[in-house]
């Protein structure tokens, strides 16, 4: 690890809540993210685990009347966004005129669905010289022939830019969300599940295409996903969340060939294996837990083979077992690092 | 929309046609001979079978002949056309006040939603959609003419005995677009491009106003013209209530008399022109959604545009 | 994300409904005036006497203010307003409930028929709605009207016939995100009967769409009934209905406020009434559009 480079975005202590006149849902519970410039960081859980709540929170775009910020620090290039009031308080750290330059232009995000991601009564073009306008100093025909460039860049021929979303395929609106995304150069792009409503053969393309610009650009990149296949594809470092926490971080090989935690586990025991297709499928049984409504102890012991009365009692305690990787999980509250699954 | 119009006016005279009802005794009065009678009926033609007399109906009417009134015995486009420019004038007067005034308060609901503004916008256009417009028409007689005397009571053909009618005909239209357009604007202002928009760094107020607000006046304008139909046929209540010499105040007048080809002018007639409106409503529809105008041109060029 | 969750309640759906419904304060609040109504217009023999109050004529009592005697004051022909304001309600709500069942069953069964089947049925039923559709309703009523004697039984005929389109697209629409659903390929491939399914599967899961538009259209037929009866076209005096009694108040509004607030601030009580408990219903059948 480079760890000359200066942290990208760093989360500290993050807690976000939805509070509706009925529940508050605990969304994210008290993580830490951090990804150097230029690296890749996936984030990898079920849906509802909290993943896109914490992208949203970096852009602090939260669904302004439910989503509360209740603890933790953002920032941003070593710029806070979100930061401590001198009562120990999180507040947010720019006002919205300030996070308005910085997203899209700094920080940009690619959103799940791609087919409701675009505005359907404006052209493509026009929605992209849209975010080259508002960031950077240029006339309307100069954005215009930018995005016509960033349409190119992503494989979609000019021409096209005077077309309207729903003349374009799913995967082509795909791409024109990252030529959006990327018409400003950002030093981080957050990927929200950009590919899980696509084709499977457009999916390694769009992938193929973020690894691209990723390398030519050195952008940072947040890989937001619920696929192993393309963590394994993309990303220098891993962390798989659970019920807004989590519950295991290291590299690529940690995680992959020093597997720890069982819902780690549980998530490569519930893809096949092309090796040996007799093997069964061992997928992780039961459900989440409601986050309304989260159990004192850990939150994963009731889907847990290994769970004792010690992990529903209380949380487990957080444990380094090496350098780079990280374990939430009380079979390893001695820190020794041994497969115990 | 010509086919439905030739049916509309097919059920229309259907429903006329068994009405009872005798136009000789009508015309000739009671004491006429039996040869009279016998000679009229035939020159009315309603001796002929149903279709026969349906069919030169629709003949007379594409030539502008609406027929002749039973009851006065002149041609019914006479009175017809007297009558229309007040319909027309309050009908479209009404819809574009109700437009005018919707579109802004529902927006302002849906921005603020959940304060005060949104509260008494919602218990305004639930109001609104509840009232019978005769009832709101006679409150606002009472109030800005018998008890404020700014406005004129009934109709005078002043340009100020227009402001009662066109605010009683807009009501009900005005709420039920308010409604729509709130519920709307919320929609549209929870929709993923409008995140996307955000996301790019796209303000607070482009987002609501740009990105938004086009997208949300869609719904609204349907249901503009789904009510322009409601908001006609209140005008047989709102003639009424005003007195004014409008098409439904002379259906009215003539459904009392059993004058069959007056009133059957007066349904042709508002049939047509809710036809008309919401023709335009559509192509309204098609500038505002590119979606739409493609679907038009895909149609009409049988796909040609599939290769681009 | 706060999503749906796949929770374990096993609580049937019309339940889940009831319980979102009862916490919404004003459809509640139009659910109980609505029932306040109801009662008053059920239980009004017991206060007067229907032929003598209601309908007869005093005319050395004509155009009193409101009074001890005579709560809201008595009408151009002397009659007690309060009184035939509750007689009134029998009326508009009979109305109103007929010819919205009316309309529903025609419309139900045709608008069932043309979803499940689809193909040239639906089209033929379809166009026929769109003309249906282009002629505004009250006054293809008023046509049918033309044509009866002004009863409550053609009343509601008329106003029901002009609502059938409406409904018939309402069902068609909700069978047919319904019929592409698997439970329906389900029962079609263990052999069950059209009509069962039709009636059984589509319709017992579309209820919750036609549940909230039956609200909506009985407050609608109301207002059509009241203004029918305004032009004279629909319940005749001296039976009471709050159209006839404004009607009747026309040429003495000026002085007579009394007159035309009574029978409106009924039937907006009533007509809201019925719009807030189909709002009401809308958002506790889509928790998600509640603001």
């Amino acid at each position: 690890m480079e760890k000359d480079t200066r942290p990208m975005l760093e989360i500290k202590d993050l807690v976000v809540e939805y509070r509706t006149e009925e529940e508050t849902v605990q969304a994210v519970n008290d993580i830490n993210l951090t990804i150097r410039k230029g690296k890749s960081l996936g984030l990898v859980g079920e849906t509802g685990a909290g993943k896109t709540t914490t992208a949203l929170t970096i852009l602090n775009l939260l669904p302004e009347t439910t989503g509360r910020i209740v603890d933790g620090t953002i920032a941003l290039d070593g710029d806070p966004i979100i930061t401590k009031d001198s009562s120990g308080k999180s507040v947010a750290a720019k006002t919205d005129v300030e996070m308005q330059k910085i997203r899209g232009n700094k920080v940009a995000m690619i959103f799940q669905d791609p087919m409701t991601a675009l505005n359907p009564i404006f052209t493509v073009g026009d929605q992209i010289a849209e975010a080259v306008q508002l960031h950077q100093k240029c006339t309307p025909k100069e954005a215009e022939k930018r995005a016509e460039e960033m349409l190119e860049l992503v494989g979609i021929p000019g021409s096209r830019k005077t077309d309207y979303p729903h003349q374009f395929s799913g995967g082509m609106k795909q791409r024109v969300v990252i030529a959006m995304a990327l018409a400003c150069n950002p030093a981080l792009l957050i990927a929200d599940e950009p590919t899980t409503a696509l084709d499977v053969t457009v999916q390694a393309q769009v992938l193929e295409m973020i690894k691209e610009l990723k390398e030519k650009f050195g952008t940072s990149v947040l890989m937001i996903t619920h696929d192993l296949g393309i963590i394994a594809e993309m990303c220098d470092e891993v962390s798989v969340m659970y019920a807004g926490s989590i519950v295991e971080h290291g590299t690529l090989e940690d995680i992959f060939d020093r597997t720890r935690h069982p819902y780690t586990r549980g998530l490569f025991n519930s893809l096949p294996n092309i090796k040996d297709r007799t093997a069964r499928l061992k997928p992780i049984r039961g459900l989440m837990p409601d986050p309304s409504n989260l159990p004192k102890g850990c939150a994963f012991a009731d889907r847990c083979d290994y769970a004792t009365d010690r992990c529903r009692e209380g949380k487990p305690t957080k444990r380094m077992l090496s350098d780079t990787h990280f374990v939430d999980c009380c079979l390893y509250e001695d820190g020794k690092d041994e497969d115990r699954l | 929309m010509i086919p439905v119009t030739v049916a509309v006016i097919f059920i229309v005279y259907l429903i006329m046609y068994l009405t009872p009802g005798d136009p000789v005794a009508l015309l000739l009065g009671a004491d006429a001979t039996p040869e009279l009678i016998a000679e009229t009926r035939q020159k009315l033609g309603i001796t002929d079978p149903f279709f026969v007399q349906f069919a030169r109906y629709v003949w007379n009417l594409m030539r502008g002949d609406f027929g002749m009134s039973w009851y006065t015995g002149n041609p019914v486009s006479e009175r017809l056309f007297a009558a229309i420019p007040y319909t027309v004038t309050l009908s479209l007067l009404g819809m574009l006040v109700a437009l005018i005034i919707s579109v802004p308060l529902g927006v302002i609901a849906a921005v603020r939603r959940n304060t005060v503004w949104d509260y008494s916008i919602s218990v305004f256009a639930m109001i609104g959609v509840s009232a019978p417009t005769f009832w709101v028409g006679t409150m606002l007689i009472l109030l800005f003419a018998l008890e404020w005397k700014m406005l004129p009571s009934a109709f005078n053909n002043q340009w100020t005995s227009f402001i009662l009618p066109t605010i009683t005909q807009g009501f009900n239209m005005l709420a039920s677009v308010v409604r729509t357009q709130r519920s709307s604007m919320l929609e549209v202002l929870s929709s993923d491009y409008v995140r996307t928009a955000r996301a790019k760094g796209v303000s607070h107020f482009s987002a609501t106003y740009k990105h938004a607000l086009r997208n949300a006046v869609l719904p609204s304008i349907t249901v503009a013209g789904l009510n322009f139909g409601q908001l006609v046929g209140g005008s047989v209540a709102i003639e009424t209530v005003f007195a004014i010499p409008g098409v439904g105040r002379l259906m009215i007048d003539n459904i009392k008399l059993h004058d069959t080809p007056t009133v059957i002018g007066c349904m042709v007639f508002v049939s047509v022109m809710v036809s008309i409106i919401n023709l335009l409503v559509d192509i309204l529809y098609g500038l505002i959604d590119p979606r739409i105008k493609a679907q038009y041109v895909k149609g009409n060029k049988n796909g040609k545009r599939k290769n681009k | 994300m706060a999503k749906e969750r796949t929770s374990k309640k096993k609580e049937s759906q019309a339940r889940q409904i009831w319980k979102r419904f009862r916490k919404n304060k004003i459809a509640m609040a139009a659910l109980i005036v609505l029932g306040i109504i109801i009662l008053a217009a059920c239980s009004a023999d017991l206060f007067w006497d229907y032929q003598k109050d209601a309908c007869n004529i005093h005319v050395p009592q004509r155009l009193q203010k409101p009074s001890a005697e005579h709560w809201l004051g008595t009408d151009e022909l002397g009659r007690d307003m309060l009184c035939r304001i509750v007689y009134g309600a029998r009326a508009s709500l009979t109305v109103g409930l007929a010819a919205t069942t009316f309309a529903l069953i025609i419309g139900g069964i045709l608008g069932s028929i043309s979803g499940y089947y689809g193909g040239k049925l639906d089209n033929v039923i379809m166009r026929c709605t769109d003309v249906l559709l282009a002629i505004p309703g009250l006054l293809l009523a008023i046509a049918i009207m033309s044509a009866f004697k002004p009863n409550v039984f053609y009343i509601s005929l008329a106003l029901g016939i002009s609502y059938i389109s409406k409904f018939t697209r309402i069902v068609r629409s909700a069978v047919l995100t319904v019929r592409e659903q698997e439970y329906i390929e389900a029962a079609k491939a263990i052999g069950a009967k059209d009509h069962v399914i039709i009636l059984k599967h589509l319709l017992m899961n579309c209820m919750a769409p036609i549940f909230v538009q039956y609200a909506l259209a009985i407050g609608s037929r109301i207002l059509s009934v009241s203004t029918l009866s305004y032009i004279g076209m629909g319940i005749q005096s001296p039976t009471p209905d709050w159209g006839n009694m404004l009607s009747g108040a026309r040429a003495y509004i000026r002085g007579n406020s009394y007159l035309v607030l009574g029978p409106g601030i009924a039937l907006l009580l009533t007509i809201s009434a019925f719009n807030l408990i189909g709002d009401g219903l809308r958002d506790a059948m889509d928790p998600r559009l509640k603001k």
